[in-house]
Order: C-alpha cells, then sequence, then structure tokens
C-alpha cells in the first residue's frame, strides 16, 4: 500500500478534481460565463454587421456618460461614509470586553445583515416621504414648516444605499482588528507611544487588509446596486442598473441596454482589477 | 497620567458615536415592526391605533400566501443545490489537483461582484433557449449562481482552517478518498457548511433583481410581490411582510450562534 506523505497529499486525483467541480463548472459555464462573454460580440453588432453605433451613441450623447460619472460618484460617497462610520463601529466591537455587550452589539450589525434590503429600502421610505418620520418630526419641533422633499433625491439614495452597504464594511474590519497581536500595541504603549500615536502607527496599517476588503465590496457593490436606487430615487438619480432596468423593460431598447451593461461590466472589471494589485484578492478568500 | 484623561474622553466619544451608529443600523430594520399593527389603511409614523388586520391579511390572502410559499420552496432547493455543488467543488479546490486554481476559484466567486441587473440581463437569452423563464427549475439555477459563492467562501475557508492530519491518518489507515470526506471532513466541516447554507438561504429568499427578468408572467415570489406594492400603493400589508422577513432574520442570527458555539466545542475556532 503506497503511504501518503504530508506535503504531497491530494485527496483526489486530477479526474477526481474534474469530476468534483465538472457540475458547478457546467452550471456556471453555460448559463453565466458564455451569456456574459456573449454580451460583447452583441453589443457591436447592428441589424448583423459590426458597428460602434450603440457606444456612440452612449457616450454622444452628454447624459449617459453623466449617468455613469454620477453612478461613481454616488458609489465613493457610500464607501468614504460607511469607512468613517464603519471603522468607529469595527474598532469599538473588537476591543469591547464585556462579553454580552458585544453579543448585543455583535446582533446589531447582523440584524441588518440578514433583513431583506426590500424591507430596509421600505423602511426608509416611510422615513423619507412627505408626511414621514423625519417630516412629522421637524414639523413638530417647529423646525420647518413645509415637509422637506428628501426621498427621490441623491441624498435619500445614498443614505438608504450606507444602510444597506454598512454591514459589508464593518464585518472584514471588525475580523481583522479581532485577530490583531494585542502585543504589539502594547509594546508601542510601552515605549512610549501616546495612545493617538499608537493607533495611527501600529492598529491602523495593521488592520488595512479588512479595509481593502470592506472598501472593495462597498464599491462594487454600490457600483451596480439597483434595488435602492430603483425605490428611494427618482428621474433625477438615474444610476447605470436604473438606466439598465429602463431602457430593458419601458423603451424595449434591449440592444443599448447590451451595451451599458458591458460599460457597467467593464467599469466593474477595472475597479476589481485594480484592487486586487492593491490588496490582493487571494486574502480575501482565504481568511 | 496626562493621557489617561485623554483616553477615556476618547473612549466616551468613541461611546457616543458608535452608539448612534447602531441606533442608525438598527432602526430602520426594524420600523417595519410597529407600522404594521397601525389600524389605517396607509402608513403613517407614529402608527395609529393597534390592530392585528394586515398580519391577517398577509397570513389568509392568496395573494400573499402563494409567492410565499413560492419563495420558500426556492430558496429550500436552492440551498440544497448551492451546498451539494459548492461542496463538491470546494474539495476540488482546496484538496485536489486541478489546472488554474487560483483562476477557477475566483471565477466561482465572481457571480458575487458583477452587477446583478448584468447577470440578469446576460443569462435572458439562455434561459429563454432552455425554455427556463417563468420556472420553478430556472429560478433555482438563477439563485444558484449567486448562492453557491457563498457557499464556496465558506466552505473553502473551512477546509483550509484545519490541518490535513486527521484525513492523512484515514486514508494512510486505508480509507478511501470518500469514505475519508464522509467520516472525517464531512464531519469537521459541518458547522462551515450549515452557515453556507444559511447564506444561501436568505440570499434566495431576498433576491429581487434576477426575480424580476426571468419570473415570467405566471409566477410570483414574495420580494417581487412586495416590490410592486411598493411601486403602487403602499399598504400596511407589506409592513407585516416585512415582520415576517425581521423575524426570520433574527432566528438566522440565533441559529448561527448555536453553531458558532459548537463549533468552539469542538475546536474549530479559539
Amino acid at each position: 500500500m503506497k503511504l501518503f506523505e504530508r506535503e504531497s497529499i491530494n485527496h483526489y486525483s486530477m479526474l477526481q478534481s474534474l469530476l468534483l467541480a465538472g457540475p458547478l463548472l457546467l452550471l456556471l459555464g453555460i448559463f453565466y460565463l458564455y451569456p456574459l462573454l456573449s454580451l460583447f460580440p452583441e453589443s457591436l453588432m447592428k441589424e448583423g454587421h459590426f458597428s460602434w453605433e450603440h457606444y456612440q451613441h452612449f457616450f454622444r450623447e452628454p447624459l449617459y456618460p453623466f449617468i455613469l460619472l454620477r453612478t461613481i460618484r454616488i458609489a465613493v460617497y457610500v464607501t468614504v461614509i460607511c469607512f468613517l462610520l464603519g471603522y468607529p463601529v469595527a474598532y469599538f466591537l473588537a476591543n469591547i470586553r464585556r462579553q454580552q455587550l458585544a453579543t448585543l452589539l455583535m446582533i446589531c450589525v447582523l440584524l441588518p445583515f440578514f433583513t431583506s434590503i426590500l424591507v430596509r429600502s421600505y423602511a426608509w421610505i416611510v422615513i423619507f416621504q412627505t408626511k414621514g418620520l423625519i417630516n412629522n418630526l421637524l414639523i413638530s419641533l417647529g423646525l420647518i414648516e413645509n415637509p422637506l422633499s428628501i426621498l427621490y433625491t441623491e441624498t435619500a439614495v445614498i443614505i438608504g444605499m450606507v444602510h444597506i452597504m454598512m454591514p459589508f464594511m464593518i464585518l472584514p474590519i471588525y475580523s481583522v482588528l479581532k485577530n490583531l497581536d494585542r502585543n504589539l500595541l502594547r509594546a508601542a504603549r510601552n515605549l512610549g507611544a501616546s495612545a493617538a500615536k499608537a493607533f495611527i502607527k501600529v492598529t491602523f496599517p495593521l488592520s488595512l487588509p479588512g479595509v481593502g476588503a470592506g472598501v472593495m465590496f462597498t464599491f462594487i457593490l454600490s457600483l451596480g446596486f439597483f434595488i435602492t436606487p430603483a425605490l428611494l430615487g427618482g428621474p433625477k438619480t438615474l444610476m447605470i442598473s436604473t438606466l439598465i432596468e429602463q431602457q430593458i423593460n419601458r423603451l424595449l431598447n434591449w440592444d443599448f441596454a447590451g451595451a451599458i451593461s458591458v460599460v457597467l461590466l467593464l467599469t466593474t472589471i477595472v475597479v476589481v482589477a485594480i484592487f486586487d494589485k492593491i490588496v490582493g484578492l487571494d486574502k480575501i478568500y482565504k481568511e | 497620567m496626562n493621557y489617561e484623561k485623554n483616553l477615556s474622553i476618547g473612549k466616551v466619544l468613541l461611546g457616543i458615536l458608535t452608539t448612534s451608529i447602531f441606533v442608525f443600523l438598527v432602526i430602520p430594520t426594524i420600523l417595519a415592526v410597529p407600522m404594521s399593527f397601525t389600524e389605517t389603511r396607509y402608513l403613517a409614523f407614529p402608527p395609529e391605533g393597534f390592530s392585528m388586520q394586515w398580519h391577517q391579511q398577509f397570513f389568509t390572502d392568496r395573494r400573499w400566501i402563494e409567492p410565499t410559499i413560492f419563495s420558500l420552496k426556492l430558496a429550500s432547493i436552492t440551498t440544497v443545490v448551492c451546498l451539494v455543488i459548492g461542496t463538491m467543488a470546494s474539495l476540488a479546490l482546496v484538496r485536489g489537483v486541478l489546472p488554474g486554481k487560483r483562476v477557477l476559484h475566483l471565477f466561482f466567486l465572481s457571480p458575487m461582484m458583477v452587477p446583478l441587473i448584468v447577470t440578469a440581463f446576460a443569462v435572458y437569452g439562455m434561459f429563454a433557449n432552455f425554455r427556463l423563464i417563468g420556472t420553478l427549475t430556472g429560478m433555482v439555477v438563477a439563485h444558484t449562481i449567486i448562492g453557491v459563492p457563498y457557499a464556496i467562501l465558506v466552505i473553502t475557508a473551512n477546509l483550509y482552517r484545519f490541518d490535513t492530519t486527521l484525513e492523512l491518518a484515514a486514508r494512510n489507515l486505508g480509507a478511501s478518498a470518500f469514505k475519508t470526506f464522509m467520516h472525517v471532513t464531512f464531519p469537521l466541516i459541518k458547522p462551515g457548511i450549515i452557515a453556507a447554507g444559511v447564506f444561501c438561504f436568505i440570499e434566495s429568499l431576498d433576491e429581487l433583481v434576477l426575480v424580476l427578468f426571468l419570473i415570467g408572467t405566471t409566477k410570483l415570489t414574495l420580494p417581487l410581490r412586495m416590490f410592486s406594492e411598493i411601486e403602487f400603493r403602499i399598504t400596511p400589508t407589506v409592513a407585516a411582510a416585512s415582520t415576517v422577513f425581521i423575524i426570520a432574520a433574527i432566528g438566522t442570527i440565533i441559529a448561527l450562534s448555536f453553531i458558532e458555539r459548537k463549533e468552539k466545542k469542538i475546536g474549530l475556532k479559539e
């Protein structure tokens, strides 16, 4: 009988591995990769001939590049706000000593994560609408006389999206901070660094892998996000995803929708490639 | 010492800041619960009166029950499919010999990153070719595509985490690869598989964009029913449906914390 060496052990031969991965490869190949790749040639066709027309249409009309820029801008805002709000929460969670409080606060982060995106967007409608929570509160406090129109503005979309994306920022940063070697921090303090300096020089740099993962997920998900912009936004806050839906369902302009999809897909791929260079995607899935 | 004082002021500020962020996270999440008990036919906050009529409507009206049952069926089947083919693929990725493992791993995770609206638009033609539009099978396929990355992510992480000594021992004592998996690997990664299943189930139950494109005209899922209700007229029944979702989410978290406790017991986590 052949003995397996520790280093050389592979429980599954190449054939077995292929059989194991086969069903998923087949499913994703036929129903995901092939259709996605087909988007590229299809978007370059018009009435059976090669044509750049859909892309020319996209970039010649000032409206469409403007919507693309707005999408990127909103994604940047959402990511920055999520980072500024999420980092202190992750830091706080990782440093709590009282176990029960830690559990309770962890539930506060996980509850939105597991609650339907639709339910949460719906709650923001209730909060923002003309006779909603915020307007009722401000009017009863005498701060305003006429209700503010917040719903269907960019502000509403950004606030709603920040709320949806926060757990994606908090959880990776938390997991890195939680596993940090406390001795490094103690050493810095004993050598005379102030709390602030120890944080800036030791804790923060060591937490960067978590920050990278959180920023990447938040930014990518925000770029292509559909439900919240569709429900909380209006015509003035059209993003790429809602533009695609509009071209398909209301204008029945499938070919043009295909070209916009390619633009969105390429934007996403560029962003992922940049993050891969900076953070390394391997780190994200190996942790 | 001076910095001690600064530190405590800093701590208080951090405490206040994080508390308000926790409030920001939780209030909109559970807001639907009190609203669902309103007596009025429209939504107002604070809710007026107390009535269970919207919950009653949700649980008795066929227009709500049928989509709910369909969604639960869809999510259950999707979860099983994701776990089976996801576990198989994870084993191949971590314990097998495959060319281009890194690329393959990223490919399996990529449906998480591609915008859902792009995936939905791209796959429409292929689904139509296979006559999958508007069928349960079609929706299972669609949700498996976006659910399987979660399974791969969690299960491969579990496989990387424990060292291979136990499996090695089983193999060297003469167990086949299959037997080693059933008696050694599977019991060890079971908590991970359950956690992955929870993610896949929630993902499918909550998913709207693929459903919007691929469901056709004959069927409805619960999120789609809620979406059309929110778009056209906002009734408190949506709040009642939301309450059900929120209770399900709380149940999920409790279930997951049980799994984590079990993991700690068998020593997978410190």
